[in-house]
């Protein structure tokens, strides 16, 4: 079970990327011009008033900053250069570059096509038209470059490569801060009697016996050998309670094929963990007792339960104790003790 | 602890965007899903931004919408939309003439209705002529008012002139007939008088006739059969006057409307001269003999649209109908060849007849079969057809079937 434990919250985020700062003399030697012909033309970064010269030293920058795409020791040819760029959201880098760089015509672009999306994306995300208000105002200050870092311009779009779009980046980037935000300000937040009785519960000793020992480590190899999408699959139906719908959107497919891979991964756990437990030691049949152990059972006495309260709380989103408990009992009851499963209903239901 | 997961880092931004809007290698994709497994902060993150994403679609469903409606020229925005706003102009369309073509009817119906009683109670004297001050009083009203829309200066004044030269002549000529048929009217009401005694007659025909009828005024029935063929062509000579007669006061009752509207007046003014009797009994009566735009009025008005196709006969010659006549389920018709169709059957089955007659049938019509020879109670089961040829003669029959040439009638 040790991929259900959330990553360390005091670990650094995202690696920052440093700005790579480029001579213009060396763009004119390292890029071919009928190429910068060509995606000047394509990125339509003239319309809003962007120099030809920045233009090309953005993208030399750009380009030296990951190689072309290549290798650190390969040295990108023409057709390597092409590549590259044709696989990049180029106007959306120009664009955030020039931002990054200060370029007021850029910033008025910017404020123009982005300014209302990313306020309803803020809305979106925190659920609340003043919060959501709030962080986008927050993030366009962070944006504009208002915090510095010794003693220099400090501005969120010097890390975006240009890999996926502009908004998509800006929207993970605005869920980024208000899931930090809303971790950090969870964890000052006063304990309930309840979720104290919970803590105090789950701290007290607990009964740890042979067979349970067994089937933890058990449940635990076995999730571990299961495709990194099966887990994440799981973690996201079992532990955060996304609908078949909302996985199958993030995923590309249709919320049926989430319901058939739910099953399938539970079925295969669930054979997994007899194999498991009858290579620990256990009989058949006491294996089978121990998968039709009632949930309910495993969750007054096992780790599993306080791992699952555990990664629940640590997620983002607040739920009280009561729904972490039906939450770990859906879960062990899935792998446990009912080996068809609920995405199958869920599914129909669904549809 | 799984060798996949790297504590303290996390996928940056860019790359979690590149994974949702999957831009990803499939080995970067599973190393973001293994990660993703074990990170609840980073599951929360592109779910978060997903339903940024969701929040969105909407809105540019929305802007693209009215984008498309903006841009692209003036039939692209309608390169589908056409068709059922097309239908639904058609639908309106429809529903619009048939509007105005009840409401027409309902006017005129309610013109006929109410022209009657306004006839009687102005003079309720048993007097044949007594109509006539009434009929004279609202003509040349509605005729006054046909001339003042006429000289609407929206009209130009050739149009004027030219309507309203044609309306001094057909004034004229309506004097003309009016002042006929009153003197008939005065001579058959002064033997009536004197054959009935106190009978109270209006000399009122076509569908005015019938309307007195009901009127109650009827009195005892103390005519001969002379009388009744004299009523038939004094009746006839006021078919015609009443058709000029209603035309004005159809447009005297539609201020808002043309004075001059052929088909309301085609339609429900064209009151074929049949022999019904003046007003006798408060027994039922034959049916009048009426036009297809009186029967089709009739029917349209009462909403029954089934009985309307009925009154459309399509005969066995596949021609259209020139004349028609009915009695009780019994229909006569003639084509415009000048075949005669019998129907039984109220116009389901017909036959042909054979011709009788010298010359080309042109007209038939109902007529009541001579009152002292039958009594008011069996009119209407025993009415007779009328056949009139080109050569002026006319044939009677009450099967439709066997016909006689009417004595004294053929010229």
């Amino acid at each position: 079970m040790a991929y259900l434990r959330d990553v360390d919250d005091l670990a650094p985020s995202e690696p920052v990327d440093e700005p790579l700062r480029v001579d213009f003399s060396t763009a004119a030697i390292a890029l071919e011009p009928a190429l910068l012909d060509q995606l000047w033309g394509e990125s339509g970064a003239g319309a809003w008033g962007l120099g030809r010269g920045d233009f090309d030293r953005i993208l030399l920058t750009a380009g030296l900053r990951q190689n072309f795409g290549l290798a650190t020791e390969v040295i990108a040819g023409r057709d390597e250069q092409t590549a590259f760029f044709r696989g990049l959201k180029l106007a959306d880098l120009v664009l955030a570059s020039a931002c990054a760089e200060g370029n007021e015509r850029a910033w008025e672009h910017f404020m123009a096509v982005y300014g209302s999306p990313l306020t309803r994306a803020a809305i979106a995300i925190s659920g609340s038209e003043t919060v959501g208000r709030d962080l986008a105002d927050a993030f366009y200050a962070e944006l504009y470059g208002l915090n510095t870092r010794e003693g220099k311009r400090k501005c969120p779009l010097e890390s975006y490569r240009g890999r996926g779009s502009l908004l998509g980046w800006l929207r993970t980037t605005l869920s980024q801060r208000f899931v930090d935000h809303y971790r950090r300000t969870f964890r000052e937040e006063a304990l309930d009697d309840d979720a104290h009785d919970l803590a105090a519960a789950s701290s007290s000793p607990e009964p740890d016996g042979a067979v349970q020992v067994t089937l933890r480590d058990a449940i635990g190899d076995v999730l571990s050998s299961q495709p990194a999408e099966e887990r994440f699959v799981l973690a996201a139906y079992y532990l955060d309670e996304r609908t078949l719908a909302e996985i199958g959107r993030l995923l590309g497919v249709h919320e049926a094929t989430i319901s058939r891979r739910l099953k399938r991964a539970t079925d295969a756990v669930r054979k997994e963990l007899l194999k498991k437990l009858e290579k620990g030691g256990l009989s058949r049949r006491a294996a089978q007792e121990a998968l039709g152990m009632d949930p309910r059972d495993l969750e007054l006495g096992m780790d599993l339960k306080k791992l699952l309260q555990h990664s629940a709380s640590d997620s983002f989103r607040e739920q009280p104790p009561s729904e972490l408990g039906s939450k770990s009992q859906s879960l062990t009851g899935a792998l446990l003790s009912d080996p068809k499963g609920p995405p199958a209903s869920e599914a129909s239901s669904e549809r | 602890m799984n060798p996949m997961i790297q504590p303290g880092t996390h996928p940056d931004a860019e790359v979690l965007t590149a994974f949702a809007e999957q831009l990803l290698s499939e080995t970067e994709r599973e190393d973001v899903l293994a990660h993703m497994a074990v990170c609840g902060r980073c599951r929360e993150v592109v779910f978060l931004a997903q339903k940024a994403v969701e929040a969105e679609e909407p809105v540019r469903l929305g802007a693209r919408v009215s984008e498309e409606k903006a841009g692209g020229g003036w039939f692209s925005g309608w390169k589908w939309s056409w068709i059922p706003v097309a239908a639904l102009a058609g639908v309106v369309g429809f529903a619009v003439i048939r509007h105005e073509k009840r409401a027409s009817e309902s006017e005129t119906r309610m013109a006929q209705a109410l022209a009657p009683p306004a006839v009687v109670q102005s003079r309720p004297e048993p007097n044949a002529s007594a109509a006539e001050p009434a009929e004279k009083q609202s003509r040349p009203t509605a005729r006054t008012e046909a001339k003042q829309k006429l000289s609407e200066p929206e009209r130009s004044d050739r149009d004027a002139l030219v309507d309203r030269k044609s309306l001094d002549e057909e004034d004229k000529v309506a004097a003309r007939k009016k002042d006929e048929a009153a003197k008939e009217s005065d001579q058959l009401s002064a033997a009536a008088l004197k054959d009935s005694g106190s009978s109270v007659h209006g000399a009122i025909g076509g569908a005015l006739g019938a309307r007195a009828k009901t009127s109650g005024v009827g009195g005892p029935m103390a005519q001969n059969q002379v009388q009744q063929q004299n009523n038939a062509q004094l009746q006839q000579n006021y078919s015609n006057e009443n058709r000029q007669g209603n035309v004005l006061a159809d447009s005297a009752n539609k201020p808002e409307s043309s004075p001059i509207r052929p088909g309301s007046s085609a339609e429900t003014v064209t009151v074929q001269a049949d022999s019904g009797p003046l007003p006798v009994s408060p027994a039922p009566a034959a049916e009048p003999t009426v036009s297809m735009a009186q029967m089709e009025s009739a029917m349209v008005s009462e909403g029954n649209f089934e009985k309307r196709k009925a009154v459309r006969p399509v005969l066995p010659s596949k021609l259209a109908v020139r004349s028609q006549a009915t009695s009780a389920k019994r229909l006569v018709a003639i084509d415009a060849a000048g075949s005669v169709f019998l129907s039984e059957d109220a116009g389901k089955n017909w036959q042909p007849v054979s011709t009788q007659w010298t010359g080309r049938a042109v007209a038939v019509n109902t007529a009541e079969p001579p009152v002292g020879a039958v009594g008011g109670l069996l009119k209407q089961a025993i009415a007779r057809f009328e056949l009139t040829t080109d050569k002026q003669e006319t044939w009677v029959s009450e099967d439709g079937k066997t016909w006689t040439l009417q004595v004294g009638a053929g010229k």
